[in-house]
């Protein structure tokens, strides 16, 4: 549907993106996750084609964009930006307004307007200036607008950044219900993990001006490529190890004086880089009976209240990080400086090769 | 005090009577700061753009110099203008010394700077997201400016009352251009400075007030697209 090829972008002279192939399929929820001055949004700009890169192609279903055609073809996209800009006037005005450059009937506006009023439950707002919605009005307003113009891709930088959380958490779940009702091809940006794990069908990870990782949501964030991927998605315990033993089934992989068993086909001897998702981490007073292979006392070094759950730091010859609830912390009679025993199963680890980007094993 | 009184009644009743010299003055006077008004905003206007919007070799220095011409004194830009058009001048043979036409190249001089500046200046506000937002939902390239225009509409009509308000009450280059010819070139500054000298307070009183009006009348029209849509007071905080 849409491609980009060998595209650099550069400011200034600074090269600030740099992606070789990328491609946009029809029906996606495509994800672009990154931290701030990753190039996401420059990548979303020139996909949207509201910019032209420096160098490189874009295509649009097998034409080449340039200068001659990239007008038609940008009217078939729809870029909402991270914060809302609002023409002078009134909420009407504003959401009929891409229509109106596409130089449509009358008739067909009101019939859309109808619709994406209805959608984003906007009526009552029509005839209000856009200086006196609130934030979460605002938002839904310039969903309305981009959605009225039935874009081929709908393309969205960071659109809920700027709200308070439980806005934000009503207007992605309104945004992920409408644009699976719809069918609507999407193209997401976000620093959010959350928000990505749940919006996207597909996600890229973007670091320093680059695509470091693509693939399904739940592939990405379950094998991560680099231990920057790992952390970006989620993994806060990303450990230097090397394979000792590989029996067939079982890696051993000693970091410290402590040893992961992990399933997977390493050689001994190899460096890699152990990564396990606090959530994966159980946590318990006493070492219990069981099957989990990875178990390691230590000392509760730090306590870090995460709105619903706590997060904390064990040290038991590295730092492992793992989540509870409250009512499981107080139950379990833990405190900061108590001991405890972390247990991980063998399948939750997942290993990086040291300085390559393939991973060695998968979380089954 | 009793002059000034009787100069008020001979004034209103120049007015009503609608005085056909008056009149003429008047009306020479709309024609000529209208057009030069209008010429100002044709050729200021896209300068303003130019300067608030695009970055070339020289920008800082043409702003520095459309700032200055800001605050050019209206007898120099005419100094140079009856040179220029004055009979022996470079462009003696274009015959437009002591005419409208002379009256109107000087007082465009004069506008210019000032639309440019203010444009520039306006457009220097306008956040740079809203060429942007308008691109991102389809606008071209025209139409992205338009919205950017739009977003500066306040100002830049504020930069055509300036100009217009410059232009309208300047007598020094008009004078020195047009030369007051009666029936020809003569507008409302040149009269009331020729009735002034003359002692003919009442005419000179009539004329000032025709002017006040004037200038207010084409204010009042401005002002009223200026603020159409706006709401009165932007700041809720001092409804």
């Amino acid at each position: 549907m849409l491609e980009v090829r060998n595209i650099e972008q550069r400011y200034g002279g600074r090269r600030v993106l740099g992606v070789p192939f990328f491609r946009v399929g029809r029906g996606e929820r495509l994800v672009l996750l990154g931290p701030n001055g990753s190039g996401k949004s420059t990548l979303l700009r020139l996909l949207s084609l509201v910019e032209m890169p420096t160098q490189g192609e874009v295509w649009h279903d097998g034409t080449r964009v340039d200068a001659g055609n990239s007008l038609a073809i940008r009217r078939r996209f729809a870029l909402l930006l991270q914060k809302p800009v609002f023409f002078r006037g009134t909420v009407l005005s504003n959401v009929t307004y891409g229509l109106r450059l596409r130089g449509l009937p009358s008739e067909e506006i009101k019939g859309r307007l109808d619709k994406a009023a209805a959608l984003f439950a906007i009526g009552a707002l029509l005839s209000r200036r856009v200086d006196q919605l609130s934030g979460g009005e605002a938002q839904r307003v310039n969903l309305a607008r981009a959605f009225i113009i039935q874009p081929e891709i709908l393309f969205l930088d960071e659109p809920f950044s700027a709200l308070d959380a439980p806005t934000r958490e009503e207007l992605l779940l309104e945004l992920r219900r409408i644009v699976m009702e719809t069918g609507q091809t999407t193209v997401l940006v976000t620093h959010h993990r959350e928000e990505a794990a749940f919006f996207g069908t597909r996600l890229a990870v973007m670091l320093g001006g680059a695509i470091c990782q693509e693939g399904a949501v739940e592939e990405v964030f379950s094998m991560p490529a680099t231990d920057a991927v790992a952390r970006l998605v989620g993994v806060e315990t990303v450990l230097a190890g090397k394979v000792t033993t590989n029996d067939g089934e079982l890696l051993a992989v000693s970091v410290g004086s402590q040893t992961f068993f992990v399933p997977g086909d390493g050689e001994p001897g190899e460096d890699v880089l152990v990564c396990v998702r606090p959530e994966d981490v159980f946590v318990s007073r006493y070492k219990p009976e069981g099957s989990v292979r990875n178990w390691f006392e230590g000392t509760i070094s730090d306590l870090r209240p995460y709105g619903r759950t706590l997060g904390l730091t064990l040290e038991c010859g590295f730092r492992l990080r793992a989540l509870v609830t409250p009512s499981a912390f107080r139950e379990l009679s833990l405190a900061l400086g108590a001991q405890a025993w972390a247990g991980v199963k063998a399948t939750s680890i997942h290993l990086i090769r040291r300085g390559g980007r393939s991973s060695i094993t998968s979380q089954l | 005090m009793d002059f000034l009184f009787r100069g008020l009644a001979k004034a209103i009743e120049l007015l009503v009577s609608l005085d056909r010299e008056v009149v003429q003055i008047a009306w020479l006077t709309v024609c000529v700061s209208g057009a030069s008004t209008l010429i100002a905003l044709a050729l200021g206007m896209p300068l303003g753009v130019l300067l608030a919007l695009r970055a070339f070799f020289g920008r800082r220095l043409l702003m520095a110099l459309v700032n200055t011409g800001m605050g050019l004194p209206p007898v120099v830009v005419g100094l140079f203008v009856a040179i220029l058009l004055w009979r022996s001048g470079p462009l003696g043979g274009l015959n437009l010394i002591y005419t409208p036409t002379a009256m109107v190249i000087a007082q465009v001089i004069i506008a210019l700077p000032i639309v440019a500046g203010v444009s520039m200046a306006a457009l220097q506000q306008v956040d740079p997201m809203v060429a942007l937002q308008a691109r991102a939902l389809g606008a071209s390239r025209w139409q992205a400016l338009w919205a950017v225009l739009q977003e500066a509409r306040l100002p830049l009509l504020a930069a055509i009352m300036a100009a217009f308000g410059s232009v309208v009450s300047e007598v020094g280059a008009v004078l020195m251009v047009g030369g007051n010819l009666k029936g020809d070139t003569r507008v409302l500054t040149t009269a009331i400075v020729l009735e002034t000298r003359m002692g003919r307070l009442e005419m000179a009183i009539a004329l000032a007030i025709l002017l006040l009006v004037l200038s207010f009348a084409m204010n009042l029209v401005l002002t009223r697209i200026q603020q159409k849509g706006t709401g009165g007071a932007p700041f809720r905080c001092w409804r």
